[in-house]
């Protein structure tokens, strides 16, 4: 339990905040992305593609390990990507909703389990949480189809697992070797003293 | 022959020192060695003292340490003691001891969190629970203090960088300190924002309030307000400290083995001195230099031993009126015309935004010229192919972070000689070789990101080199490097001048200048001001000042010396002067 | 780029204390979600805009510019919402269009387009707060009225300044790659691939910068004093209220009107029946 109380030093609001903020500025073409899909491929694609936006709650937990990271680093790239996106303020109630549950998912591990299994698993529970909290009365998905709302969702969640999941431990595992997080768990657990 | 006379160790008093520092010893979690280790020293109230060292050699830990940023706010473990003011570090809270320490960092990007100039005074002031209306005043007199009084208002994104730097100065300055600790404060500022950020340590040395510690590599307008000097070894340990005349003569070795670099003009005597000529005080300003140099003149050779001028060659550059404006942005480019001889080095400068690297990013491709607008080796630059020009002409970046696409050294080296199709066994030994000629054969496995700037720098250069191109172009080579480094690229770059390659080198750098180019260009606002032999350039104050550049200690130096003896031609390096003082070797 | 959208005229609206303006989103957003109609998001959206254009003194061009992006995303879903629409019990499905597998019935297109302009409505309430607001004023706000932790805060504002250097240190990495001869497009395999080259140099060196800036800011004793005084006060004032006040009327009058024009029938939570197809 202690392990899990410890305060945040500025070094670590610091990088969790750089993390969150270049992410809200992927997700800005990423929406042109997501649009395009739709578009061409339609919208079951679409929310595949979607399942991205859960990757901020999972890349700074892997890095830092430390509770409140999905929360924080989910809602500061929504704030982030806030004034660039076409669905404005909005999206710091997806960032809540996806951070949060993601959040709770590492809480339940204890904030102890970061294998690829466990990443993507955050990241699809995220997904779920923001179909049926955000899109459900959002979008209106109730009027749809049921086949069409079970499409959806599995879409959602499986987007989140590959893309947020798998992308989140691509990128933060290549990040390590570079040697700027040096300082946090995820270096310190893999390198040796140098 | 070389007798450096005793300086005063600056003004001394019997009273409790402002900083002392016991048995310092620092380790950051995860590295095996310490990164400072049984630091002891002491700093008299008024003094500026001046710490040396090569990189990575703890100097920025030793800033942290004394403003109690280390072990309050970063985990490392700390041995020995320090005091400020008579305050223990360890003991004091990290906002007692802002009060009594402000330390200015290096990067002009890495040190504000707000938008606006006062705001950003304001934010030390709000941490330490200052009344809000105390607040104003005290941030009117820091402005006022650094020269910023007008920009008040302004927002920080405006600011250029050694505005910011200034800033960063007057944020620690209003929170009352009487220690000033800057790290490296001119790291990334061009000659003349470098020059202001002393002028204005100048005026807070003069009045005498502050105890000031500078770590710094730009020695040369630093001189005349450094009382003593620390030198670190290269393990964290401090190895010597002194006056700064004593220091340099007596560590000389060291100084050279570790690649710090000293004042020109100590580094010119010492040049003077093996060749024979009589130096009876080691000079560390262009003005002891003068003093020290006037008599000397007598025997000065009047006349230079004639240049052959070298033979005309084909341009290895063409540019016939290039224009070009950023898509939602200035016009970058106006109507430029520029001849780059074959085998030159050649140097292209100018303020900053004048569109130097605009021209430049036209000459490799990046920015895709007019037809007709920019000629390589005789050919349009748009005949040649997508895979062909990276061949003939590469382009190293100011920052090597962003070239770097491997995760070794060893690849990096071997990419651009991979994607040319070029067999196993060929790539392995021109690696290995370009490798050892950069000093990087050690670190072949290591990642390139976890490199020293140095390290950095050369193997961004090595990665061009290697290729073997007919053109090289290099935006600031030198900038921030230590002497060793910079020394070795330069040999690195004169190989490829000698056999026939072209350099051109986009700098602020003028001693770079005056000791490697040949011919210069001028760039001020997207248009020509100037073209022609560097000596011209460096002959004229206007042009130089238009082009936002400092004449370089030697320049200065030799326009002194001319006012002493008529006739002098113009000296600009430490070859020349060997040549007009040493003539009777 | 950094501030998005955000525009400069001091307007009266700028004035306001971010928190009012942000807070409003979150009724607006209630209240449309529950709602399905064309009217009621229509009047709220009209609210907002004409708030911006008068009292915000936005210039109708950059207010055009900012509801651009809007119209793919208004058209995609207006499109999928349409045709994948389950109709009611209640409902007569009138084929009003049929396009290859898809039959768009009448229900079906008033469904889409009142969802259409619920998101355009909930856009339209935020970009009241984003055009008049600058991101650091919204922080500073959430520091001094919401109690969020002052590190974190200005932490956050801090990462802030990245974003121009980031966009910037971007295309320095994209035309260092393209000098060593790394193709730009790309196929399917390709281009993530180069993403991942230029967004690891260009997260590292954030990563390592946000760490300077962070011992910047310690050693200017940031939080190292629970008692912090500002600098810049950012207060609710006289006219955040009557802001709020005129907001407050603006929606009694419209949920008014639709009580009176028979409400519970477009009561939406969730789902109604469906019929299956």
């Amino acid at each position: 339990m202690r392990r899990l109380l410890q305060p945040w030093t500025t070094t670590e609001i610091l990088v969790v905040a750089t993390m969150g903020i270049a992410i809200g500025l992927i997700w800005v073409p990423w929406t042109w992305f997501y649009q395009a899909t739709a578009a061409v491929l339609g919208p079951w694609a679409a929310h595949f593609v979607g399942g991205f936006w859960l990757i901020g709650g999972v890349i700074t937990p892997y890095i830092v390990r430390k509770p409140g990271s999905a929360l924080l680093g989910e809602m500061i790239a929504a704030l982030a990507e806030m004034p660039l996106t076409p669905w404005g303020a909005i999206v710091l109630l997806a960032g809540l909703i996806e951070g949060g549950a993601c959040e709770l998912f590492f809480l339940a591990t204890g904030y102890r389990r970061f294998s690829l299994p466990w990443l993507m698993g955050a990241a699809a529970f995220g997904g779920l949480a923001f179909s049926l909290l955000y899109l459900y009365p959002i979008q209106g998905w109730g009027r749809l189809a049921i086949e069409i709302q079970i499409l959806y969702t599995v879409m959602r969640m499986a987007g989140a697992a590959i893309l947020a999941g798998g992308g989140a431990k691509l990128i933060a595992d290549a990040l390590v070797p570079t040697g700027v997080l040096d300082a946090f768990p995820i270096a310190r657990e893999r390198r040796p003293e140098i | 022959m070389l007798s450096p006379s005793l300086a005063s160790a600056g003004p001394r008093s019997s009273c409790e020192p402002a900083i002392r520092v016991e048995g310092l010893t620092v380790k950051y979690p995860g590295r095996k060695r310490p990164a400072l280790v049984r630091v002891s020293f002491s700093v008299q109230p008024g003094e500026l003292v001046l710490v040396l060292g090569p990189s990575g050699c703890g100097k920025s830990t030793l800033a942290l340490c004394l403003n109690g940023v280390i072990p309050h706010a970063i985990a490392a473990t700390m041995e020995g003691r320090v005091r400020v003011v008579g305050l223990d570090t360890r003991q004091v809270p990290l906002s007692r001891l802002s009060e009594k320490v402000g330390v200015v960092f290096q990067d002009p990007e890495a040190q504000f969190c707000l938008l606006t100039v006062e705001e950003e005074v304001a934010f030390g002031l709000e941490n330490l629970g200052v009344p809000p209306d105390e607040m104003p005043g005290r941030i009117a007199a820091a402005l006022e203090l650094i020269g910023l009084a007008e920009l008040r208002e302004r927002r920080i994104d405006r600011l250029s960088g050694g505005q910011k730097q200034r800033l960063a100065l007057a944020c620690v300055l209003a929170m009352g300190p009487e220690i000033l600790v800057l790290d490296e404060p001119t790291a990334h500022l061009d000659p003349q924002a470098a020059a202001e950020l002393f002028a204005t340590l100048a005026r807070l040395k003069a009045a005498g309030r502050h105890t000031i510690v500078v770590i710094e590599h730009r020695l040369d307008d630093l001189m005349p307000l450094v009382d003593r000097v620390l030198l670190f070894g290269p393990e964290g340990r401090l190895l010597a400290e002194g006056a700064p005349r004593e220091l340099f003569a007596a560590y000389r070795q060291e100084l050279d083995r570790f690649g710090i670099w000293i004042p020109q003009v100590t580094e010119l005597a010492f040049r003077l001195a093996e060749a024979g000529v009589e130096i009876d005080r080691l000079p560390l300003t262009v003005e002891e230099a003068a003093e020290t140099l006037a008599p000397r003149l007598g025997r000065a050779r009047r006349h230079w031993p004639h240049m052959v001028d070298p033979p005309e060659r084909q341009p290895a550059v063409e540019v016939r009126r290039l224009s070009y404006r950023y898509p939602s942005g200035p016009q970058a480019l106006r109507e430029v015309s520029l001849l780059i001889p074959e085998g030159s080095f050649f140097a292209l400068v100018g303020p900053n935004g004048a569109g130097k690297s605009t021209l430049a990013l036209h000459l490799v491709g990046v920015l895709e010229p007019p037809p007709e607008a920019v000629w390589l080796l005789g050919r349009p630059l748009r005949a040649y192919g997508r895979q062909e020009l990276p061949r003939v002409a590469s382009y190293v970046f100011q920052n090597p972070e962003h070239q770097f696409l491997t995760s070794t050294v060893h690849d990096e080296v071997a990419f651009g000689l991979r994607a040319q199709g070029i067999a196993d066994r060929e790539v392995e030994t021109r690696v290995r070789a370009a490798l050892e000629e950069f000093g990087l054969a050690a670190l072949a496995l290591a990642h390139p990101f976890t490199l020293s700037q140095g390290e950095k720098r050369r193997l961004s250069v090595a990665t061009a080199l290697v290729l073997r191109p007919r053109l090289l172009i290099l935006d600031e080579p030198t900038f921030g490097q230590d002497r060793r480094t910079t020394a070795l690229i330069m040999t690195r770059l004169r190989e490829l001048v000698r056999s026939g390659g072209t350099v051109v080198a986009i700098t602020h750098d003028l001693r770079l200048v005056a000791e490697e180019a040949s011919a210069a260009s001028v760039l001020v606002a997207g248009r020509v001001a100037f073209a022609g032999p560097v000596a011209e350039l460096l002959g004229s104050a206007p042009l130089l000042r238009q082009a936002g550049l400092v004449p370089p200690p030697l320049v200065r130096l030799g326009r002194r010396l001319a006012e002493w003896a008529d006739g002098l031609p113009p000296l600009s390096t430490v070859e020349h002067y060997l040549v007009a003082l040493g003539a009777e070797r | 780029m950094s501030q998005g959208v955000y525009v400069e005229t001091g307007s009266s609206l700028h004035r306001l204390n971010p928190l009012t303006k942000f807070v409003l989103v979150i009724p607006t957003t209630l209240i449309l979600t529950l709602v399905v109609d064309i009217a009621v998001p229509a009047l709220f959206s009209l609210f907002f805009l004409l708030a911006l254009l008068t009292l915000g003194r936005v210039p109708a061009s950059r207010l055009g510019r900012a509801l651009l992006p809007f119209l793919p995303v208004g058209i995609g879903l207006l499109w999928t919402t349409a045709a994948f629409y389950q109709t009611r019990m209640a409902e007569t499905p009138t084929v009003a269009l049929e396009l290859g597998p898809f039959q768009l019935t009448w229900p079906g297109i008033v469904y889409a387009v009142s969802i259409v302009l619920r998101v355009l409505a909930i856009y339209a309430s935020s970009l009241l707060f984003l055009l008049t607001t600058h991101p650091t004023d919204f922080v500073l706000a959430l520091v001094q009225q919401c109690r969020l932790p002052v590190r974190l805060g200005y932490g956050v504002m801090a990462a802030y300044r990245f974003v121009p250097l980031l966009s910037a240190e971007l295309a320095q990495i994209r035309a260092a790659h393209r000098v060593r001869g790394v193709p730009e497009g790309g196929g399917l395999l390709a281009a993530p691939r180069r993403l991942l080259g230029y967004a690891i140099p260009l997260l590292a060196s954030g990563i390592r910068r946000a760490q300077q800036v962070a011992v910047a800011m310690d050693a200017r004793a940031l939080g190292a004093q629970p008692r912090r005084t500002f600098y810049r006060r950012l207060r609710f004032s006289r006219s955040d209220l009557a802001f709020l006040l005129a907001y407050a009327s603006f929606t009694v009058i419209v949920l008014t009107l639709l009580v009176w024009m028979g409400l519970p029938a477009r009561l939406d939570v969730f789902s109604g029946p469906t019929m299956r197809r």
